[in-house]
């Protein structure tokens, strides 16, 4: 522990020996009976002061809660020697906050006594946590001396986002090999009826339609199409963000990741995983309950990391990005390098849709006629950036203040609907 | 702290205008947290008391214990209000340290009390105060030195 000495000795021993010199001066003993009690103290003081042996140990309930969710941590001090008069802080990270609890508290200890605090922490926002920074600090019984100490009890805590609400998702272009929920192009095995066409040999008889082969004289068969999986990629834009004090652009990408992810993992799908930005950070297409684990620790590590350096799609490993996988865009459409990267996935054949999470419900124009002249190119250029992707044949669904997410995929499936028919 | 000065202000201009100043700076300092100024506002008060008694008769002020007393809680609760706890402390907390000032306080009296005995006392007749004396006098020497060892 750290032993601070508070300007009070001074001040006390400063006084004590100005009273009994003056004491001497003025030949008056009163004086030195005012400045005894301070020399008293003074010396008192720091005979006692002993530093105190204060162990805490800090441990979360939980290590893993969702966005909005409190979690109850439990504090337990105890000090062999005692402690007088005893402050105890438990430092929070910026997206905890005290919901339940005393912190910092004041305790006293007697020696060999153990306490158990209780705190209920709110998790206001997403994330990798680290909790159990300590901060005490010891009076001695006088307050002439301090000690103090930092204990670092951490444990980790990972808050995952809160996903947004998704009814329905978006469907694949084109579907994989294996079964899944989506009906294919393809014929094969399946429910859904596609064609009919000449009985073959090999072609198992309860798959003959009777009433066709009936009215043309031979057998036909009808043919399916089989259900499918797809691949899918969740492409998280992190070069830039948007953010005031009540959230951020990557808040909601990540929202809305988590939400897309377990949807299509849900719905049988290999979901794979791309932040892309000024850190790269990627998981290969899998399916099942432990990819969605391990996407959401991904997502959760997800940071805005500022970097200059130019990036394209040709530093993500290529088994991240299968053929025929539909890409999932999430991004602002605030750097140049991520819009870059989006459109060379669609010139490489990539079924591609991104929802532009507006980064103007985060930015009010500026007072003045200069700045709201400022604001209103900027908000042209996105809708240039916008048409770029259009152009190209890509969906972009704008997601702001006036539309939920629901809304902007809505969008997204009415554009490629539209180009499903124009490309027909 | 107000009590002191008015007290012995009396109707001395130069006494009631330490007095003054001496709260002003007390004041100034616990409003503001500059820990300097405390201990300048209690030299100052302290030394209006001094004026005091040189102005005075020359008897022995038999009130001393209690000004000591004054000037300590007035010191302590100055220094309480400079650096205030981080944390609310709970009932039984607070009154521990009610309880700790209040004995600061009669404990400051009492030392002034036995200071002011031991001064007037006649050591010629009782050569064990004497002693007691010499004994206090090497007590601190010790104490000193002791406490030189444990900052070294």
């Amino acid at each position: 522990m750290t032993r601070l000495v508070t300007p009070k000795l001074g001040a006390y021993a400063g006084l004590a020996a100005l009273g009994l010199f003056a004491a001497l001066g003025a030949e008056r003993p009163e004086l030195a009976a005012l400045a005894a009690p301070f020399a008293v103290l003074a010396a008192l003081g720091l005979v006692l002061a002993r530093p105190p042996e204060v162990g805490v140990e800090v441990e979360p309930a939980l290590e893993r809660v969702f966005e909005g969710e409190e979690v109850e941590v439990a504090v337990e001090v105890e000090s062999a020697t005692g402690a007088a008069d005893l402050e105890l802080l438990v430092r929070l990270p910026d997206g905890l906050s005290l919901a339940d609890g005393e912190n910092p508290v004041a305790l006293r200890l007697a020696p060999g006594e153990r306490r158990e605090l209780t705190l209920s922490l709110r998790v206001d926002r997403w994330g990798g946590y680290l909790l159990g920074d300590v901060v005490l600090r010891a009076r001695d019984p006088l307050g002439l001396v301090h000690h103090e100490s930092r204990l670092d009890r951490r444990r980790p805590l990972k808050a995952y986002p809160r996903p947004e609400r998704v009814d329905e998702l978006l469907q694949p272009a084109q579907t994989q090999v294996f079964s899944g929920n989506y009906v294919s192009r393809e014929r094969g095995e399946g429910i859904e009826f596609a064609d009919l066409r000449p009985f073959a040999p090999g072609d198992r008889v309860r798959r003959v339609n009777w009433r066709a082969s009936a009215r043309r004289g031979e057998l036909w068969v009808n043919e399916y199409h089989p259900e499918r999986n797809a691949d899918v990629v969740v492409f998280l834009d992190t070069f830039a963000e948007a953010s005031d004090p009540e959230g951020s652009t990557l808040d909601l990408g990540v929202r809305a990741a988590s939400a897309f992810v377990s949807h299509y993992l849900r719905h049988k799908d290999r979901v794979g995983f791309v932040s892309f930005g000024g850190r790269l950070n990627w998981l290969q297409p899998r399916t099942g309950v432990a990819q969605l684990y391990r996407i959401v620790d991904a997502l959760v590590d997800a940071e805005i990391v500022l970097n200059y350096a130019w990036s394209d799609v040709d530093v993500i490993p290529r088994h991240t990005l299968p053929p025929k996988a539909l890409v999932v865009a999430l991004s602002p459409l605030l750097d140049e390098r991520s819009i870059a990267a989006l459109l060379d996935l669609r010139g490489r054949g990539f079924d591609l849709a991104v929802v532009e999470v507006s980064p103007a419900q985060f930015t009010a124009p500026g007072k003045g006629e200069r700045a709201e002249l400022a604001h209103r190119i900027w908000l042209l250029r996105r809708e240039a950036a916008r048409a770029r992707f259009e152009r190209a044949g890509v969906a972009v669904g704008t997601w702001d203040e006036t539309k939920s997410l629901v809304g902007a995929l809505e969008e997204v499936r009415a554009f490629r609907r539209f180009a499903a028919r124009a490309h027909a | 702290m107000l009590a002191g000065p008015v007290a012995y202000a009396g109707s001395e201009p130069p006494l009631a205008l330490l007095g003054a100043l001496g709260i002003g700076f007390f004041g100034v300092g616990t409003a503001f947290r500059i820990a300097e100024a405390i201990p300048v506002g209690l030299v100052v008060v302290g030394s209006q008391y001094a004026l005091f008694l040189v102005l005075g008769d020359g008897s022995s002020d038999q009130a001393a214990p209690l000004v000591a007393a004054a000037l300590l809680l007035a010191a302590e609760l100055g220094h309480s209000a400079l650096d205030p706890p981080l944390a609310s402390a709970s009932p039984a907390l607070r009154a521990l340290r009610a309880a700790r000032l209040i004995g600061l306080a009669a404990g400051a009296a009492g030392v002034a009390a036995l200071v002011l005995y031991a001064a007037e006392a006649d050591t010629r007749s009782f050569p064990a105060v004497e002693a007691l004396g010499v004994l206090a006098a090497l007590a601190a020497v010790g104490l000193l030195a002791l406490l030189a060892r444990r900052s070294a």
